[in-house]
């Protein structure tokens, strides 16, 4: 069931009216599980079992696990993985497995052929993985005890606002929500239905309204420009955060509606200034996850600048393939480990940079660091490696781009105005949360907000596109 | 914790009702606004056909307590039959819309007569062209739409999604915000006002006054002219050789209770000549009536239908409706064709 949909509203108020009439907290979470199963059924039934399944054995092994020690500990926690990456890598990297191992074996002048295993990937089943592994290392690391309760843990990993494009949600986050008695209130409803409504305005308005026609025209195009190249290239640096962090913002909503609270995913990321401050405000939940399971585990920065560049390039690559079983994935995930890198780098090198005002290096960095983000972006989009290195001929070649400039349409126009408010929005409220922005405003000011957002949302009838994490 | 979780010592907050309020009564203002501005330019709400709203009508085929009369074929039968006139005159049927604009139906026929669960009467609207083995296919991807993809969460969606479409006219991406704004700067104006309508049962009217009829029947004219070069038609036990399945199909809905009557709806002018010089009537339709053992019916049989003046050489404009329809009714009842 998608956010953007009119089953979500019907669901959604439903839900809300079954959750705050039942007094016992018990009650009200049963509904909860039922209605995040409900809400996960409506993409596709048969998929409701793996989820439920995989929820119930990690639970169970995490319980097993934390009553043993040393090695038979261990042994759990190695099971708990191999389960996990075992069912991803089977729904969501058979396909590209046997496809590149082809490949390979190929150009060594073996035919090994063709496999088709056609498999539907299960929704959110990325998220929902991240969320298990989390919380079995975590136990696995005594930093808590297990839950006892199957259905406290299954409403973690199931609670329907997160459960298919997260945010990658923490047992620490959870615990003390899901186990201590809650309902909505008033205030919680207000702020969560605005942001609701902000993020169907990033999502309808701005994510399908003005990013995606524009986006899916020029990477669907085979004789583009340069000027169309760098049209594609900022509808869909664009269209990429409105669809998420539209999505997150309307989980944070949902959540909020129920009082519940989800942790912040996005912190305006156009404004970042470096790599390592657009990790930190992209998809923090992810970038998070991987610091702490990943990164850290691998070394982090405590062996050495090798070993702390091999790590860091590590992580993102795995994160880039997190995200699709796809070489163009892989290469943006390497992209931004290549980013970081020299990031790095760079910073040790600052110190000969002295003689430069700070405010020059600043807006330097910004702009550096916007057009690296936008370029990554352009393998993420693309449909093929070759797709991508045609897209980067294009995007040098400024003066062809200046030259082509008069030929792109007025959508296209419409949509570089609008992605030049965007990024001048993330820059003037760089450190502000818009929640804590309308909790502080007028209420003139928030009447005129909550108009806008239910007359543009309203005026943008659209044909219900998929959120685009959906496929992750 | 945030100070608005349930954990809050905050009370409620009167701010918010008030915040609320106004703004849902300042939204739907403008959205008034916006919509009274259209519609007092004369256009008018119509649900916008689709997959998923051929769908729901689809999962509609199986109504308990009165037989389902579904409608396959094309625009025809999409523009022809007047489904309120069915409800009000037919009352032991319950009628579906299932043709497609375009789209020939062999396709859908098949699908129902492989749904165990479907036991009603169809009407196919469909001449000898459609019958040619190059046009069977054509509904196959509506059916894959149905089986594949069509779940309760879009039921409900797009039933919400057809009511509000065919009360408020900025329902219909046409009239979103943004496809004006860039129409506007494009110099391009307003949206042409369509000359047909749908309603949520996908019961649809054609109004051929508003545009220019005569070329429509020319466009209309060529494309058969053309379609009768690229793809001539096969000879007759060829052709017939094809249809073979379709008696089973038949024989598949009758046995569970339910029946099929073919039907090629009317044509005028140079359709007629070009449709009776690619298809002869005795070679092709009588033949596949006759040979499969079908009920079959030729408008040109039936009396009075020769008094429908059919502007653009192919449809009914919206005008005549109700009396096409009580027309092709009255002599499907007297000649027992149903019941």
């Amino acid at each position: 069931m998608q956010f953007d949909s009119l089953t979500f509203v019907v669901f959604f108020i439903v839900t809300l009216l079954f959750y705050n009439f039942l007094k016992s907290w018990d009650a009200k979470k049963n509904i909860l599980l039922i209605a995040s199963y409900l809400f996960y059924s409506a993409w596709n039934p048969f998929f409701l079992p793996l989820l439920v399944f995989s929820s119930t054995i990690d639970w169970w092994l995490a319980k097993r696990m934390a009553k043993s020690e040393s090695r038979k500990r261990k042994i759990y926690l190695i099971s708990i993985v191999f389960i996990n990456l075992s069912v991803l890598f089977y729904f969501k990297y058979i396909d590209f497995f046997f496809d590149a191992v082809s490949d390979i074996l190929s150009e060594l002048g073996l035919e090994f052929g063709r496999y088709e295993f056609d498999i539907i990937l299960p929704l959110g089943i990325s998220f929902y993985t991240f969320h298990s592994l989390s919380y079995c290392i975590d136990i696995y690391r005594k930093k808590f005890e297990p839950t006892q309760n199957w259905r406290d843990y299954s409403l973690y990993v199931a609670f329907f606002p997160q459960l298919v494009a997260g945010p990658i949600v923490r047992w620490t986050q959870m615990r003390e929500q899901i186990e201590k008695p809650r309902s909505s209130s008033v205030e919680g409803i207000a702020v969560g239905v605005t942001l609701l409504l902000l993020g169907l305005f990033e999502k309808v308005v701005l994510a399908d309204g003005v990013f995606s026609p524009v986006a899916n025209q020029v990477f669907a195009g085979e004789n583009i420009s340069s000027a169309q190249a760098w049209v594609g290239t900022i509808a869909f640096t664009g269209q990429i955060f409105c669809d998420f962090a539209g999505y997150s913002t309307c989980a944070i909503g949902a959540a909020l509606c129920l009082g519940f609270r989800l942790p912040t995913n996005f912190r305006n990321p156009y404004s970042a200034i470096g790599l390592s401050d657009f990790w930190q405000r992209w998809h923090i939940s992810l970038s998070t996850w991987l610091r702490d399971y990943l990164y850290i585990p691998l070394g982090g920065n405590r062996k050495g600048v090798l070993f702390t560049y091999r790590n860091l390039f590590l992580t993102m690559l795995i994160g880039g393939l997190w995200h699709g079983a796809a070489w163009t994935f892989l290469i943006w995930g390497g992209l931004h480990g290549v980013y970081l890198i020299i990031e790095r780098f760079l910073k040790k090198a600052n110190q000969s940079l002295k003689f430069i005002p700070d405010s020059v290096i600043i807006c330097f960095s910004w702009f550096i660091t916007l057009i690296a983000v936008m370029y990554a972006w352009v393998w993420f989009r693309a449909e093929s490696v070759s797709q991508a290195i045609l897209f980067t001929l294009k995007l040098v070649n400024f003066e062809a781009a200046i030259a082509s400039y008069s030929t792109i349409g007025t959508q296209s126009k419409i949509s570089l105005c609008v992605f030049l408010v965007l990024v001048f929005l993330h820059v003037v409220f760089k450190n502000i949360l818009f929640e804590d922005l309308i909790s502080k405003m007028k209420p003139v000011f928030l009447i005129l907000l909550i108009t806008s957002l239910v007359v543009s949302i309203s005026l943008t009838p659209g044909g219900g596109n998929a959120f685009i994490y959906f496929q992750f | 914790m945030h100070l608005y979780t349930s954990n809050s010592k905050y009370g409620v907050n009167k701010k918010w009702f008030f915040v609320y309020t106004i703004s849902l009564i300042f939204s739907l203002i403008v959205l008034s606004f916006y919509n009274n501005y259209f519609r007092s330019k004369g256009y008018v709400a119509t649900v916008v056909d689709s997959k998923d709203l051929w769908a729901l009508q689809r999962s509609k085929v199986y109504r308990a307590g009165k037989t389902p009369l579904v409608f396959l074929g094309a625009s025809r039968t999409l523009f022809g039959i007047d489904m309120k006139w069915v409800m009000n005159n037919m009352q032991e049927y319950y009628p579906v819309m299932l043709a497609i604009n375009g789209h020939y139906p062999l396709m859908a026929l098949k699908d129902l007569s492989e749904d165990p669960a479907f036991k009603g009467v169809v009407i196919v609207d469909i001449d000898s062209r459609g019958l040619s083995k190059q046009n069977h296919f054509m509904q196959q991807y509506y059916v894959d739409h149905y089986h594949d993809l069509w779940t309760p969460n879009k039921y409900i969606h797009q039933s919400i999604l057809s009511y509000l479409q065919s009360k408020v006219v900025f329902t219909n991406p046409d009239f979103g915000l943004l496809k004006l704004i860039n129409r506007y700067l494009s110099g391009q104006g307003l949206p042409n006002k369509p000359n047909s309508s749908m309603q949520p049962n996908r019961n649809s009217k054609l109004d051929l006054e508003i545009v220019d009829s005569a070329i429509l029947a020319n466009n209309f004219y060529n494309i058969l002219s053309q379609d009768l070069i690229d793809n001539p038609a096969p000879p007759p036990e060829q052709w017939l050789s094809n249809l073979i399945q379709v008696e089973g199909w038949v024989d598949s809905i009758k046995s569970r209770g339910g029946d099929v009557i073919f039907y090629s709806p009317p044509v005028s002018g140079r359709q007629i000549t070009l449709s009776e010089k690619g298809y002869p009537r005795h070679l092709y339709w009588d033949v596949f009536i006759r040979k499969i053992g079908v009920k079959g019916v030729l408008s040109e049989d039936i009396q009075g239908m020769e008094k429908f003046i059919l502007p653009d050489e192919s449809h009914i404009d919206y005008r005549d409706k109700s009396r096409y329809t009580k027309t092709l009714f009255d002599y499907l009842k007297n000649k027992e064709l149903l019941q």
